[in-house]
């Protein structure tokens, strides 16, 4: 055996030794110790183990490594690649070339529970950076003194002085870095971010801690930084660039002033000049804001100018201590006086916008001038309070140091001067604040511009505005005077039930006299009588005899009003809103009288509801009769509407924003097919698309399809009615309600998908694709043109139609019939008789009528079908409306 | 005198070098108990040293793990055994 071989054999035998000694704590003396000595000593001298694969074991790492990364611990993957690495680098025992893989591999034998045992881990990232933590080092253990460093005994005393210096300087440079840090910080405190804060914080809360803080060494700094506040004529360029970074945020007044205007006012620059110690604006140039940085603008402006404040008053605090902080006070005043004043005013404004939006919605028609002016009162209320609390603050700083315009606040200098300088005479500076707010607020202004038909810009005629404004004010004033009168007294009359019959009697009638006369009348007895009872219907003549009693016992409604004259004015105001503008009264009424539709006569209700052009609920109340199957009162309130609509009564203000249904001619059914017209206003430039051309055919196409699901409704209903008649028995009249049904249901699918939904798709298709205006316009007159083709209500194909609606006509007619046929149990035996032989040759007639017209409809569908082959939907259409065909 | 001075520095170089050896080395086990500890091996640092230093002598790591693994489990029963 070679001298290396023993020491190798010796080697591992100290090893083994450790080994079992340090793992089973077993001492050399011990039996335990040898049989685990003999164990231990077989199995990794005669093992049959392959020598490691590096490979492998890189393998095996890696699939650990994203183990770890794929149970959300990459950080832990991380940290153990880069250790990998770092002993990959590390200087080992060269027998073997793969050491470090040699290592990993046993560790990774070793390994247990590694993913529960990482969840709660944090791994160590300062362990490759420090250089000794422990204070176990190896060479301390006895037995291991002379492990791995093969040092002689002389130089272990050596050693540990050294370690013991290591130590040393490792603890001197921590603390190096604790103070590095800690500069850091102060740094950080002191950074350009933190001054606002800071100073805000100092300034506002009391003026002891500003004080301190002013008296305080570190604000040394600060102190002096307050010298930077000079013009630009003394120069002190050379000290600002000296100072530091965090007070050359401001250095120069003149940037100061700027960016507060731009970001108060929008004001350009440029705009901006200095001369002679005063600023100059040589024009407004305002930008657009919105409310929100409005607010936030004016935000940022209040701590600019708390800046510029506080940053001066070191230097003024030694001068004048007692004058500055009165300053102070003033100033802080103002500020937050512009602040709460900017919110209010957006509160006010937004309010007055809602409101103006809801009008809008809620008329639903052009924005009517009363109700708008209505609304802005009381909103301009508020605003003309804003202004004043403007023009007192105005004041006040006008008489700040003798009106001589020299603030230690550059900001307020500023605008002292511009309202100065700008305004022709001196005393017009208020006059000026307003108009800075409101320059800044141009775009609410052009709002209210644009609801109250005012047509001049602020620049043009800026200071009639606020004496329009006023002068609206008073206008508003009388009206809503005369409003809360009628509120008063014309309400309570409203109430009492004799009242009302006769008011509604006398609005329903539309007769001689001009529907507006009546109203009036009604009114004028309503107010003067003061709310007495009136049992008998009156005439004109005889509430002019009352009227002059009234007039001259003086009533009740008259001692509210002063002024004699004003009775006529809010008369025709009480008209007005009654007929167009005031909802809640016209609600009253209508409400009244759909309480009392059973006291009324459904013609008056309907000339009422016309009277008010309430046309969507004249459309309701007709829905409700017509669902009612009542045709003696359908033809009554036919009739009415006919009359109403002979007398050329002007809906044209009623229908400029939406479609509305106008009855226009006389027909089986109120809504039926040839009764109803859209008609519809749109926007430029759709209404080049949707031109009067194509409305006709709209119309056209829409009627023909609301006749034919009108009639299907009729036809179904009467279907349910005549199942519960005949329950389980079979009836004749259940079959050919089936065969109508059958038609309808699938021509109805001819009609609705083959035809429409196939169109549209195809013309949507086309639009989506179009490159110019025209070809969209070109489009939407082919989609309509084909559709009415294939409907057949071009000219061409008239007879087809004529026999369509022959058929329509029967399934239309049959609901009648079965409604005789369900209602002859209620007549008597002789009657039901004689009714049941009529219903019976009916029932005959109309079956034979209706399958000689499907039978003949059939023929020309295929008549047409021969002559234009291009319409593949009407062929299936013929199979599946012969309903014998069908089912044969 | 001249060889004594050459000898002592010889000296002084060595012991810097195996101080700056010893440091290292000492990092090394720092990082592999670093690793141990990460892949829960529980071992702590003196038994790692045994094993490193084992394994820099050519014993296999499969083996040694083997070994190890035994007389855990091992030592376990014994301890159970004795307590009762």
């Amino acid at each position: 055996m070679s001298n290396f071989q023993k020491q190798r054999e010796q080697q591992f035998e100290e090893d083994l030794e450790k080994f079992i000694i340090y793992f089973t704590g077993f001492g050399p003396s011990q039996k335990n110790f040898e049989i685990a000595h003999k164990y231990a000593s077989s199995n990794l001298k005669y093992h049959t183990f392959l020598d490691p694969d590096a490979h492998q074991i890189e393998a095996k790492f890696q699939d650990i490594l994203i183990k770890l990364q794929v149970m959300s611990r990459p950080d832990t993957a991380d940290y153990l690649n880069t250790l990998f690495q770092e002993l990959k680098k590390r200087k080992l025992k060269q027998d073997y070339n793969d050491m470090p893989h040699r290592i990993l591999g046993l560790l990774l034998l070793l390994s247990s529970n590694l993913i529960e045992h990482n969840l709660n881990r944090e791994p160590n990232k300062n362990i490759l950076k420090r250089k000794q933590q422990d204070n176990m080092s190896i060479s301390s253990i006895e037995s291991l003194k002379d492990w791995k460093f093969e040092t002689s005994s002389e130089e272990e005393d050596e050693e540990e002085n050294k370690q013991e210096d290591i130590q040393v300087n490792q603890r001197n440079e921590t603390t190096r870095e604790v103070q590095q840090k800690a500069q850091q910080n102060q740094t950080l405190i002191s950074s350009k971010d933190q001054l606002p804060n800071v100073l805000w914080h100092m300034s506002f809360n009391t003026k002891k801690s500003f004080n301190e803080f002013v008296s305080s060494t570190d604000s040394s700094l600060q102190i002096r930084s307050s010298q930077l506040f000079l013009s630009e004529y003394q120069n002190k360029s050379q000290e600002i660039l000296k100072k530091p970074r965090i007070i050359n945020m401001i250095t120069n007044e003149k940037d100061v002033v700027v960016a507060v205007l731009y970001s108060f006012l929008g004001l350009q620059s440029d705009l901006l000049t200095f001369s002679s110690g005063q600023y100059q604006l040589t024009d407004f140039d305002v930008r657009h804001m919105s409310h929100d940085s409005l607010l936030s603008s004016t935000q940022k402006f209040l701590e600019y100018a708390t800046i510029v404040c506080h940053l001066k008053k070191p230097l003024n605090m030694i001068q004048k201590p007692s004058l500055l902080n009165i300053e102070i006070l003033i100033q802080e005043q103002f500020w937050l006086g512009v602040r709460s004043i900017l919110s209010e005013f957006d509160q006010a404004v937004t309010h007055l916008l809602e409101q103006c939006i809801y009008d809008e919605k809620l008329c639903q028609q052009k924005v009517d001038r009363s109700i708008t002016l209505m609304y802005l009162s009381q909103s301009l209320q508020d605003w003309f309070v804003i202004i004043k609390q403007i023009n007192l603050v105005a004041q006040k700083i006008s008489t700040i140091e003798g009106n001589n315009g020299t603030f230690n606040s550059p900001t307020l200098t500023i605008l002292y001067n511009l309202c100065i300088q700008n305004s022709l005479q001196p005393q017009h500076n208020q006059v000026y604040l307003q108009k800075l707010f409101l320059f800044a607020l141009e775009p609410y202004i052009k709002l209210l511009d644009k609801y109250l038909d005012y047509n001049s810009t602020i620049t043009d005629s800026f200071e009639n505005l606020p004496v329009f404004l006023q002068s609206c004010s008073v206008q508003l004033k009388n009206i809503g005077q005369a409003f809360q009168i009628f509120q008063k007294v014309g309400l309570p009359a409203l109430k009492q039930i004799q009242f009302r019959k006769n008011l509604i009697m006398r609005l329903c009638e539309v007769s001689e006299t001009s529907p507006t006369k009546s109203i009036q009348t009604t009114l004028q007895y309503c107010t003067l009588s003061g709310g007495h009872k009136f049992h008998e219907p009156f005439t004109l003549t005889k509430l002019k005899k009352d009227e002059i009693l009234t007039q001259e016992q003086e009533s009740y409604s008259i001692k509210d009003i002063k002024n004699p004259n004003l009775i006529k004015v809010f008369q025709k105001e009480i008209v007005k809103l009654i007929k167009k503008e005031d909802q809640n009264i016209q609600n009253i009424l209508l409400d009244y009288l759909n309480n009392h539709l059973q006291f009324i006569k459904l013609h008056k209700y309907l000339r009422c509801l016309f009277f008010f052009e309430r046309v969507d609920l004249m459309q309701q109340f007709i829905e409700q009769i017509a669902e009612s199957q009542s045709l003696a009162r359908l033809r009554a309130i036919q009739n009415t509407i006919q009359d109403l609509l002979s007398r050329n009564f002007n809906f044209n203000n009623a229908y400029e924003l939406q479609p509305q249904l106008i009855c226009q001619q006389n027909s089986q059914f109120l809504l039926s097919h040839k009764s109803v017209n859209f008609k519809i206003f749109l926007p430029h430039p759709i209404d080049l698309i949707i031109n009067e051309n194509s409305l006709i055919l709209y119309n056209k196409i829409m009627q023909f399809l609301l006749f034919f699901k009108n009639s299907k409704l009729h036809l179904q209903q009467s279907q349910v009615n005549l199942k519960k008649r005949f329950k389980n028995q079979q009836s004749k009249f259940l079959h050919f309600g089936n065969q109508l049904t059958h038609f309808i249901t699938n021509y109805e699918y001819f009609l609705f998908i083959s035809i429409i939904q196939v169109q549209t798709d195809l013309f949507l298709d086309k639009v989506n694709k179009s490159l110019s205006f025209q070809e969209i316009i070109n489009n939407h007159n082919l989609y309509l043109k084909t559709i009415s083709d294939k409907m057949f209500l071009n000219q061409k194909s008239e007879s087809i139609l004529e026999a369509i609606y022959k058929v329509i006509d029967i399934v239309q007619n049959y609901p009648m019939l079965i409604e005789r046929v369900t209602s002859l149990d209620l007549i008597d035996q002789i009657t039901k008789n004689i009714e049941t032989m009529r219903i019976e040759s009916e029932f005959t007639k109309m079956k034979d009528s209706f399958n000689q017209q499907i039978s003949a409809l059939i023929l020309l569908f295929d008549h047409y079908t021969q002559r234009f082959t291009h319409a593949p939907e009407i062929i299936e259409c013929i199979l599946k409306v012969n309903f014998n065909q069908f089912y044969k | 005198m001249q060889t004594n001075m050459n000898g002592s520095n010889m000296k002084s170089q060595l012991r810097v070098s195996s101080l700056s050896e010893k440091e290292e080395a000492q990092e090394t086990l720092e990082i592999i108990h670093e690793m141990s500890q990460i892949l829960n091996c529980g071992l702590d640092r003196q038994q790692l040293a045994i094993l490193v230093s084992m394994i820099e002598n050519g014993v296999n790591p499969e083996a040694l793990a083997l070994v190890v693994n035994e007389m855990k489990t091992e030592l376990n029963t014994y301890k159970k055994i004795h307590k009762q």
